[in-house]
């Protein structure tokens, strides 16, 4: 049985809760205001000196060996404070993609990566992409022996900051294949490259990126050409899985903070928690809190197994942190009544988040889609 | 699912033993009962919870010197899931559940040398006199009377919802015995022989057209003081005591997964209308949120499991599982019903379901009483509003103010 966790791991996770309860002193909420989307450099450098930013690299290729539970661990502990950093882009989907596909050269990039020196966001979601990498018309187009990228993509998480952009590209085939797909390594400072950033309405820093023809090298092409699908389909489970930790550290605080709420509230001559209706209500957020976090540990556990097992934890993880996670916010405000209206009360900041949440990398309705397209036994 | 397998490969032989025996020796007529939802007669059942015996496996969560197996709580898991995936039927649950585990805990020795193995061998057959009338989620407030002369108690009152009575010639009682004082601090646990003088047991066929239910009525009847179990007025606690382990059975995972295991059997079947059920967009979303809400039953038990494995004593936020997952098994038993159309409406008498079977080749006979029947899942053993009161005071200390 892996379900409990080691000693290495509790300590993990007092040291993620430390640096997230930090973080939100010393940033407070300025991160989930307008204007001020992007961690603070000495917290980066913590992060990457607390070994973090290398979680899921071997220590062979420089990094610090941890699994998914480790990620886990620390997402949840982010999602408890609303901790926003290009940690889910470049530790968790920028590396993973980076050591599985990069070659002897491209490697090097991935110990600036451990570092916090370079930053490194998937370029994959294009305008109006209601499910999830269903669609891809970005292209590339060989020329000689380099390619030429035309497309835009939008809601890439961290492309403000990003040094270089993993991009999803069409080298073969039509919009709606599944192959043909390859991925292409491309600095941010490049031309024909424009961001256009901005926030989203939970504190996360995202970009548009036009390509207007950005030639790039033979060099730049990161795995294998036209068969990228299958790569980035499993790191972006990786993604959702350590998401999903995020969404179960964001609940649990709201819960816990209307918890307090209701205890001390007060109307008609006693506190709004000694009512049935309330107490009720705040039981069923606590399932579906405890339920999620269950499967998203399977959903973590199995990230390792064979697709269509990691396939099924994941969806079924996603689904479950959705609509727990609309649940638990749309209630947490409602328990904290008019208060719970106000920008000041941050109570909409979870809310918010756990929202965006299932917004990203496919929703509830996407991945149940998915879970039913599965093998029946 | 067999997701569990998994986690720890080293199991694995033991879950291929465990299905290798359970396959071979349960008949074709009796799993084909189960599978379909169709009641079982007493013989059928007596007779595989001996096959069960003989190899151990009938009580295999009882303490080893009982007769237990000494499984750890992952196989004791294991086995649930592959018992349940054989379509085998639950040994008769008041039997090896209840009364056996609390004369284990708090019967004497003489208690426990006459009644467990009589009870093993399915020589004696009990029942539970818990609810009445006047006492359901509010069981403390039960007025069966048990009035002490010299070495006997003289029980007087009524017991209803008792499941399989009629099957029964031993029943397990609350009584009160003291009605001057808290109502939980007046109660006995008492055992008595539905043969004794005074006892009258009426049929209540229930919403699913089946008798399974009855009402037992004690005029003046006289059990031996001996029968008593624990202290007088100690059996509020015996009730409510379950160990951990039994906590989990709660979730009713196993049988959900059987009950999972036939949904697709179901869905795979070819239809005169040329699709399959697993070809229906519709039923396989549906299917999916249901496997969803399963899974979360499944991996909590899990991390309970895990806890128990670790040493840990539970709360009572193991109410979760009996909450949830009588949730999830009342919507596969809707779903199988479902599944089946218009044809779904047709309806077997108790024992007259081959009749239906012959008329309707693709209707499940047990499909619609079993989804009836089902609805007491979220009533019986604490009702959902119970497990949410007990988590709201027990687990998030939310209180009542006058």
């Amino acid at each position: 049985m892996t379900l409990g966790s080691t000693e290495e791991q509790k300590l993990l996770s007092e040291s993620a809760a430390r640096f997230a309860d930090r973080y939100s002193q010393l940033h407070g909420r300025g991160v989930t205001k307008r204007g001020d989307t992007s961690v603070p450099n000495y917290l980066w450098r913590e992060m990457a000196e607390l070994g973090w930013l290398g979680i899921g690299v071997t220590p062979e290729l420089g990094g610090f060996g941890g699994g998914a539970i480790e990620t886990m661990i620390l997402m949840e502990a982010f999602g408890r404070r609303l901790v926003r950093s290009p940690f889910l882009s470049s530790a968790v989907i920028g590396s993973r993609l980076v050591s599985a596909l990069a070659d002897e050269n491209q490697k090097s990039l991935l110990r600036c990566m451990i570092s916090g020196e370079r930053i490194v966001a998937l370029a994959a979601s294009e305008p109006n992409d209601r499910t999830f990498l269903t669609t891809v018309t970005t292209i590339a187009v060989s020329q000689e022996r380099d390619f030429v990228l035309s497309g835009r993509k939008n809601v890439v998480l961290d492309g403000t900051v990003a040094d270089f952009f993993i991009v999803l590209a069409r080298s073969h085939g039509s919009p709606n294949e599944m192959e043909g797909l390859s991925l292409f390594l491309v600095p941010s400072e490049i031309d024909g490259l424009e961001v256009k950033s901005y926030q989203t309405y939970d504190g996360r820093s995202a970009a548009n990126i036009e390509l207007n023809a950005v030639r790039v090298g033979p060099e730049s092409l990161l795995g294998p050409l036209n068969e990228a699908y299958p790569h980035v389909e499993q790191v972006v489970d990786f993604a959702i899985a350590a998401l999903c930790a995020e969404a179960v550290g964001a609940m649990t605080s709201a819960y816990e903070l209307t918890l307090d709420y209701v205890r001390m509230r007060r109307q008609f001559g006693k506190s709004i928690g000694s009512f049935q209706v309330i107490q009720h209500r705040m039981v069923d957020l606590f399932v579906a809190i405890e339920e999620s976090r269950s499967l998203t540990l399977a959903a973590n556990l199995y990230l390792g197994e064979e697709a269509n097992i990691r396939r099924r934890m994941v969806s079924a993880a996603k689904v479950q942190i959705a609509r727990a996670g609309k649940l638990v916010g749309e209630e947490c405000v409602q328990m904290h009544g008019a208060i719970g209206m106000s920008d000041d009360c941050i109570i909409g900041d979870y809310f918010k988040s756990l929202l965006a949440i299932n917004a990203l990398f496919g929703d509830a309705e996407q991945h149940l889609g998915r879970l039913s397209s599965l093998p029946l036994s | 699912m067999e997701i569990t397998a998994q986690i720890d490969r080293a199991d694995e032989d033991f879950r291929k033993e465990v299905r290798e025996f359970l396959s071979s020796r349960l008949t074709e007529p009796v799993r084909d009962k189960v599978r379909d939802g169709r009641p079982l007669l007493k013989a059928e059942l007596r007779e595989w919870q001996d096959v069960l015996f003989r190899r151990g496996y009938l009580v295999p969560a009882w303490p080893r010197e009982y007769g237990g197996a000494g499984w750890s709580a992952l196989r004791r898991w294991i086995f649930e899931e592959e018992y349940h995936s054989q379509f085998c039927p639950p040994p008769h649950l008041f039997n090896f559940k209840m009364i056996g585990p609390i004369l284990i805990r708090f019967g004497t020795e003489d208690q426990k040398r006459y009644y467990l193995p009589r009870l093993l061998s399915s020589e004696d057959w009990w029942c539970q006199g818990y609810s009445e009338p006047g006492a359901g989620s509010d069981l403390a407030s039960l007025q069966t009377r048990a009035v002490r002369q010299d070495d006997e108690y003289v029980v007087n009152g009524s017991k209803i919802w008792t499941s399989f009575a009629h099957w029964a010639n031993k029943i397990f009682c609350l009584v009160r015995t003291n009605s001057d004082v808290k109502p939980q601090r007046g109660i006995s646990f008492l055992l008595i022989d539905l043969k004794t003088p005074g006892i009258t047991i009426n049929p209540i066929i229930g919403i699913d057209g089946r008798h399974h239910f009855n009402q037992v009525f004690f005029s003046d009847v006289r059990v031996p003081a001996a029968n008593l179990v624990g202290a007088e007025n100690g059996g509020w606690a015996i009730a409510k005591s379950l160990l951990d382990h039994e906590r989990l059975n709660a979730s009713r995972y196993g049988e959900s997964l059987g009950r999972l295991k036939r949904l697709k059997e179901i869905a795979c079947l070819p239809s005169p209308a040329g699709k399959r059920l697993a070809d229906e967009d519709w039923f396989r979303r549906k299917l999916a949120d249901i496997e969803v809400q399963l899974l979360g039953v499944q991996f909590t038990a899990l991390r309970f499991l895990a806890r128990i494995e670790a040493g840990e004593t539970l709360g009572a936020e193991v109410s979760i599982l009996k909450l949830r997952g009588s949730e999830v098994l009342q919507q596969l038993q809707a779903l199988i019903h479902d599944s089946m159309g218009l044809d779904g409406l047709a309806f077997a008498k108790e024992g007259a379901e081959h009749e239906i079977a012959s008329v309707l080749p693709f209707c499940v006979s047990g499909a619609a009483p079993q989804r009836f029947f089902g609805r007491g899942y979220t009533i019986a053993a604490g009702s959902s509003e119970v497990q949410r009161e007990v988590l709201a005071k027990s687990v998030l200390g939310l209180k009542d103010q006058k």
